[in-house]
């Protein structure tokens, strides 16, 4: 069998009116929105971090991260937790904001195609690739470019 | 975890072991007890070994305790050649460990070094051998009688047992061996995972009952071995038993990882404990009140009994560092002792492995600059030995570090000057010497004009002042020119746990750590110098700085502030803040690498109300506050 053309499972969700997809695999947990405490001098895309369950956890507002403002919260704004590996540090929990959550659902590389050279809301490289679903385009996120910790905490030194 | 893990745990102690028995051998008062440490750690390193199939392991652990024996016997004596082969050899286990940890397939061993081992401990025995005879007879050879009754999780934890036993028979001859399947359940409570075999094996072997025993060191939290004569002989029974109870303190090898969650566990414990009390305090029902008392109380006995679990001497750390003083002395025609006082000084385990980097860098520059050449220290008029002394001590909620050398001190002059052209400070500025020594600590700083291979490779102390002040603790040096330098590292004994001092900023709750707070008074509108930050406490003058402008935060300044006067390096400093709320315990939680480049927050705190505190990072901030005290003042 090809395991490369079984479906795997992704979580789609809302980012400010578009559609974006990221591998289940990566999802550890999805929580509603209740605020953060903000991290003093920190830019915008850090939002701040939450007490999840006796961790403290940081949370990026994805929206900044793209340059396209601040995440506008609702009653369906959310947090997904992710984990990513840490060269040094081993697994981190990153939370990430999201306008809402829509569902799982399963993609075959066959509806995957490569991300267009321009044309995209967001950067190149931040896309994985275009998932074709229910008669919509559903951005999947390359989640190394997007939660880089080098990168996110680069952007952190302090502007003053 | 794994069978590997339990291995490559138990090798890197052992090694450890044997590496600093062998360097203490020279100055050691009982040499003969030195070498049956060393022994010990090569022999078990090589039952280790043979039970998991390292064979080159074992290949090298086996030439060490074939010239070790010997030199037991007084055979070789153990003289500078010897000592260093076994050092290489060590050094070649290590390598071969670290191969096995990174999962390597093939292990291969120096073979040419493996041949020398070989040689030392037969090339002089020949020679020795008349002397042999009358010294010492060979340990005569016993029959002995070895029960084993395997522990229920030992296949489980990834061992088998029969590798076990062929071990152990290949420690005598004519072995014979009895299995006992009585334990085994017969009928459905039987659980193919577990153990239930039972085992007497008798053999003739010279090994002392020590050595049989040690085969089983990997399994004995769950195996009971017991060694005796055989019943035929049972001419003295009694020895063996008493052998059996010797009262050492049993020990249990528990993963740090659940030390970790544990500690973690007990830090959230506090955390919903604080809360309950506030809560109880606030209900004011006596009987509630007095139950929670004695909870509180408990749970800080907890807190320190789970600390202490993680709490290790300083001493193994500072044992590296004889190698490393001893070759590099070597390497730059030194002549450098290195003298350890309170080894047995203890400090939370996480702290000490973040020391080793700092520490040998710090050790390493001294070495490099700081001592001078035999000769110079002659005519300098010092001996031409010189010593370099690693030294810990406890103070308050912190331990003590100091790398003191006799060498010739920091030479101010010309860290002045090298500051002035790498422009770190202006050409006509004129500092004190403490502010000169200071320099050496800002990033881009060198001294050396050449690069040398030991340091100077770019990383200075400001990557040593920032590594120690991630731990929360301080750098401070001291030194005399001509006399010579000391590095003082002060850290937390704990990462996880401090007694913090709240304080209210804007909306949000702030921990500074209660060690460093001297006292608190209203901030005194009246004396207050708002341009140059400064405020009068009883006649000394104090540098301050405003929280809310530190941190940006948002919203109106109250009418009425107050200030926590904190104490950092001999500096004191006041910190602004717009309310006072008391001492607490604070759980430190790591920030986590997206915030790595923040300043002056020294990590995350979960409050009583659930909410996410930040612990203010004082030695940051006073740096910053004096920085810019300077700066306007200037």
């Amino acid at each position: 069998m090809d395991l490369t053309a079984a479906p795997r499972p992704h979580l789609w969700f809302q980012l400010g009116g578009e559609a974006y997809a990221v591998e289940v695999s990566a999802v550890r947990e999805i929580i509603e929105y209740h605020g953060s405490t903000e991290v003093p001098l920190m830019p915008p895309h850090l939002k701040g971090v939450i007490n999840l369950r006796g961790r403290v956890v940081p949370v990026v507002d994805l929206s900044s991260r793209f340059g396209r403002g601040a995440t506008e919260v609702t009653r369906r704004t959310s947090v997904v937790i992710l984990e990513r590996h840490h060269a040094t540090l081993g697994l981190q929990a990153i939370g990430v904001l999201v306008s809402a959550v829509t569902e799982v659902i399963e993609l075959t590389e066959s509806q995957i195609e490569r991300p267009p050279a321009f044309g995209a809301a967001i950067r190149e490289r931040f896309i994985a690739g275009i998932a074709r679903h229910a008669s919509r385009l559903i951005v999947m996120l390359d989640l190394a470019e997007v939660l880089a910790f080098d990168e996110l905490a680069a952007l952190g030194t302090k502007a003053a | 975890m794994s069978g590997h893990g339990v291995f490559i745990e138990e090798a890197r102690e052992l090694l450890a072991r044997m590496e600093s028995s062998l360097q203490g051998f020279g100055d050691a008062s009982d040499p003969q007890e030195v070498l049956h440490e060393v022994f010990r750690a090569a022999h078990t390193l090589k039952g280790a070994a043979g039970v998991f199939g390292f064979d080159a392991i074992v290949q090298f652990a086996h030439g060490a305790e074939a010239l070790l024996d010997k030199a037991r016997d007084g055979v070789v004596q153990l003289g500078t050649v010897e000592i260093e082969t076994l050092l290489a050899a060590h050094d070649e286990l290590v390598r071969l460990v670290e191969a096995v940890e990174a999962g390597a397939e093939v292990l291969e061993g120096d073979g040419a070094l493996a041949q020398r081992l070989l040689e030392l401990s037969e090339g002089r025995a020949r020679k020795a051998k008349k002397a042999k005879a009358p010294k010492k007879k060979a340990p005569p050879t016993q029959r002995r009688l070895v029960e084993v009754r395997f522990g229920a999780p030992v296949m489980k934890e990834g061992f088998d047992p029969l590798d076990f036993l062929h071990c152990l028979e290949q420690c005598g001859r004519n072995a014979t061996r009895v299995c006992d399947w009585s334990a085994v359940p017969p009928d459905a409570t039987y659980d193919p995972e577990q153990c239930f075999l039972r085992a007497t094996v008798e053999l003739d072997t010279e090994a002392s009952d020590e050595v049989l025993r040690s085969v089983f060191d990997f399994i004995l939290d769950s195996t009971t071995v017991t060694i005796g004569a055989p019943p035929a002989k049972a001419a003295e029974p009694e020895k063996p038993k008493q052998k059996e109870e010797a009262p050492a303190e049993k020990l249990v090898k528990v993963p740090a990882t659940r030390l970790d969650m544990l500690i973690d566990l007990v830090g959230e414990l506090v955390i919903a404990s604080a809360a309950s009390e506030a809560a109880t305090t606030r209900a004011d029902a006596l009987a509630a009140r007095e139950a929670q008392a004695t909870v509180t109380h408990l749970v800080s006995t907890i807190r320190d009994t789970a600390l202490s679990l993680r709490m290790v001497p300083i001493g193994e750390t500072f044992s590296r560092f004889h190698r490393l003083v001893r070759d590099v002395s070597k390497q730059l025609s030194k002549d450098i002792a290195l003298e350890v006082k309170g080894a047995e000084t203890e400090l939370d385990k996480s702290i000490v492995e973040r020391l080793v980097d700092p520490l040998t860098h710090i050790v390493r520059n001294s070495l490099d600059h700081g001592v001078e050449t035999p000769d110079a220290r002659v005519a300098a008029g010092k001996p031409a030995k010189a010593t370099l002394t690693l030294s810990a001590f406890h103070e308050g909620g912190s331990i003590v570090v100091d790398v003191r050398d006799d060498g010739r001190g920091l030479d101010r002059p010309r860290i002045l000057r090298k500051a002035i052209e790498k422009r770190l400070v202006p050409s006509d500025v004129q500092l004190s010497d403490e502010a000169i020594d200071e320099l050496i600590f800002v990033p881009g700083f060198s001294s050396v004009d050449q690069v040398s291979e030991l340091s100077g490779r770019g990383v200075g102390m400001d990557v040593v002042r920032r590594s120690i002040e991630d731990l929360r603790g301080t750098v401070q040096v001291l030194s005399t020119t001509g006399k010579g330098l000391t590095v003082r590292l002060r850290v937390p004994l704990t990462l996880a746990i401090i007694d913090g001092f709240q304080v209210g900023v804007g909306t949000r709750t702030w921990v500074v750590p209660l060690k460093v707070v001297h006292e608190c008074v209203d901030l005194p509108v009246v004396l207050e110098s708002e341009l140059h930050h400064r405020l009068d406490l009883r006649g000394e003058v104090v540098p301050f700085v405003r929280l809310r402008d530190f941190f940006s935060v948002s919203g109106e300044r109250p009418s009425r502030e107050c200030v926590v006067v904190v104490e950092d390096g001999g500096r004191r400093v006041g910190l602004v803040v717009d309310r006072l709320l008391g001492a607490s315990q604070a759980v430190i939680k790591p920030l986590g690498p997206l915030f790595q480049n923040m300043e002056g927050i020294g990590g995350a705190t979960l409050l009583g109300t659930g909410e996410v505190g930040f612990v203010v990072d004082v030695a940051q901030v006073v740096r910053r506050a004096t920085s810019l005290a300077h700066r306007v003042s200037a």
